[in-house]
């Protein structure tokens, strides 16, 4: 029973600390709910409150699918055929002299060590909590990648390929767990455990139908896709406290955007059967729209589970300039069971611009504009493929390759100190580089491609994705995070 | 929405579980009443599926595709019965000359269809392609699957 209460008292500490942050409340008295609607808010405003909404990667390259290419890093524009090209390269549909139906799928895991945090977490006439653990994770989780049907057909002496897909085509969500452990120094024992746990879905998909001509047969393949773009994103962060009571305190922030645009894709291979191959592709820019963007945070209830604040806004309408993206490549058969690709790709997303498409209080614009804190990302990838072992009569295809290249999204930094605390973007790109390893197999008709990848970078948040906090992150700290981010791809592929 | 994704994944699975069929050739042109069997006649005619007195079969014949039924069967013939025009061999639907069969009777009646035991010039088995089958119900299975996670994300 003591240590019940003692777990209450903390609760009502710990979880008035959150409630009052995260609803920007000085103080909440007992029984009140607060309801908070902030009307209008633009994303700067969105950055300041929770500057993971804004500061995460927008991702174009990373999206494509398909295992086989993923097992040679990444590197597969120039020697990409059949219905993955959409994804790719559309020209390489050009070369289909048959029907494909595939499916694509990817698994996410994450894991970590983080440096900087506090190790100890001080509340007023309390005593001190020490901290055990702090970990920023992203979260675990399966995410279909593509579907797709190919066929081909000769048509006044040209060879042509179709193709409908469905897919994932720019990736949007981010979706990261906090979890600090703590324990009272002087009565070892006794834990506390703070956990932001956001679960995020959706992203800008892609309803295409694509195209392409084998315009000098043998030698030059042409390709182009229309993209009728669509989709969501929604994400909720469960914010927990736990104390060891019979119930835990929970708090909620939620957010959504709608996306709406259109997009072509335009792809070119050259290639010498069995020699070598040289493919281009680019995605001229294009306009995003997003809609109906809301965001809403619900504190954690305070001591007497009753006192709550209830935040919420929306995100001014806005259009996104997504910058063209440029993918070049070759691939050299050294022999006709090993070749070695490369490529490189780019896309300038430092450039791009905001517009919102409604005014915004206090700005005489009626259509202002503003910038999102992303990067230019130049990104290298290679690989080589073996056809070497074999299983039966089957070859066992083996890949291994590599690829390096900023995330989109910039570093942050504090401006600033105290409640004055901003959020900026500092000038320095966020590196990360990946090894991959891949294999496929055929079973009659059906071939299967895994790949497995281990990404590495280095990148710094807000303790607790707070700028500044009275009791949480009173000195607007940083945490240094050294993420790995492992990615399992499998891809089928049906040949009629 | 919640569950219907899921439904999807099951849909496809229960769809490629239907499974593959091959042809398997009968060396002594023999078959037996309870085979799945395919007939190929002197005349281009072939007969598909079990060939045992009131069983449907498929008769196709150069040019049109009948539905039929098994009427009578010897030593030295095989009469189908109630023949049923599906189509022709194009593919294009003949829906009207089947509806005017079955309500009005306007067209008219078509006649028996002997067959000689004595024309049959191949006997094909009708298996289970066990192989083709299992690539195909996975490959099925794993496209429900991805096509479930689609839904999810819409859900």
């Amino acid at each position: 029973m003591r240590r019940r209460v003692s777990g209450t008292r903390f609760s009502a500490i710990a979880v008035v600390a959150l409630g009052s942050l995260l609803a920007g409340w000085s103080s909440i008295a007992a029984g009140q709910r607060v309801d908070l609607d902030l009307g209008v808010i633009d994303l700067a405003t969105l950055q300041q409150m929770s500057p993971s909404r804004v500061f995460r990667p927008i991702d174009m390259i990373g999206v494509r699918t398909g295992a086989d290419g993923w097992g040679m890093g990444g590197a597969h524009v120039a020697n990409v055929e059949g219905v993955e090209s959409v994804s790719w390269n559309p020209a390489g549909l050009g070369w289909l002299k048959r029907s494909d139906f595939m499916g694509d799928m990817k698994i996410l895991g994450s894991s970590g060590s983080t440096s900087g945090a506090p190790d100890s977490f001080s509340i007023p006439r309390t005593p001190r909590l020490s901290v055990t653990r702090y970990a920023v994770n992203l979260k675990s989780g399966i995410r279909y990648g593509m579907l797709g049907a190919a066929t081909s057909r000769s048509i006044a002496g040209r060879h042509f390929g179709g193709a409908l897909s469905y897919r994932r085509y720019i990736d949007t969500a981010y979706p990261e767990a906090i979890l600090e452990d703590l324990v009272q120094s002087q009565n070892a024992g006794y834990p506390v455990t703070l956990a932001f746990d956001d679960q995020e879905h959706g992203g800008v998909e892609a309803a295409t139908a694509s195209v392409g001509i084998e315009a000098v047969p043998g030698l030059l393949a042409l390709g182009m896709n229309v993209n009728l773009l669509s989709g969501i994103l929604r994400t909720d962060e469960q914010l927990i406290v736990a104390t060891g009571g019979p119930q835990n305190s929970v708090g909620e922030i939620k957010s959504g955007y709608d996306y709406r645009g259109h997009s072509i894709d335009l792809g070119l291979q050259l290639r010498r059967e069995d020699l070598a191959s040289v493919g281009i592709r680019y995605t001229p820019g294009f306009s995003l729209q997003v809609r109906n963007g809301t965001y809403s945070v619900q504190s954690v209830p305070s001591g007497d589970a009753t006192s709550i604040s209830y935040v919420h806004a929306r995100i001014a309408r806005h259009d996104l300039d997504v910058p063209g993206l440029l993918s070049a490549g070759g691939c050299v058969w050294f022999h006709p069971k090993l070749s070695a690709a490369f490529e490189v790709d780019q896309q300038k997303w430092g450039d791009s611009k905001v517009t919102y498409v409604q005014g915004l209080p206090g700005n005489p614009n009626p259509k202002p504009q503003a910038s999102l804190p992303l990067r230019n990302v130049t990104s290298w990838h290679m690989g080589i493929e073996g056809r070497i072992l074999k299983i039966g009569q089957v070859d066992l295809p083996v890949r291994l390759g590599y690829h390096a290249g900023p995330l989109s999204m910039g570093s942050l930094q504090p401006i600033g100190s105290g409640p004055a605390t901003r959020v900026g973007s500092e000038d320095k790109d966020i590196k990360a580089s990946a090894y991959t390893f891949g294999f496929g197999f055929l079973a009659g008709n059906v071939r299967y491609d895994a790949s497995y990848e281990i990404l590495d970078y280095k990148i710094q948040k807000f303790y607790f994705d707070i700028p500044y906090d009275a009791f949480l992150n009173r000195y607007s700290t940083l945490i240094d995070v050294d993420r790995r981010v492992t990615a399992i791809r499998l891809t089928a592929t049906l040949a009629l | 929405m919640k569950h219907s994704s899921w439904l999807v994944a099951m849909l496809g699975c229960v769809i490629a579980a239907g499974g593959c069929a091959k042809q398997v050739p009968s060396p002594d042109l023999k078959f037996g009443a309870q085979q799945r069997v395919v007939l190929s006649f002197r005349g281009g005619e072939q007969v598909r599926g079990k060939i045992d007195t009131g069983n449907s079969v498929e008769l196709r014949e150069p040019g049109v595709v009948w539905d039929a039924q098994v009427g009578e069967i010897s030593d030295d013939k095989i009469v189908l019965k109630d023949l049923v025009r599906v189509r022709n061999e194009k593919g294009v639907a003949l829906q009207v000359a089947r509806t005017e069969d079955g309500r009005l009777g306007v067209t008219d009646p078509v006649p028996d269809k002997t067959l000689l035991r004595a024309d049959i010039t191949g006997v094909d088995l009708l298996k289970v392609d066990g192989a083709k089958t299992a690539q195909n119900f996975t490959f099925w299975t794993y496209g429900a699957v991805v096509l479930a996670l689609l839904l999810k994300e819409h859900s």
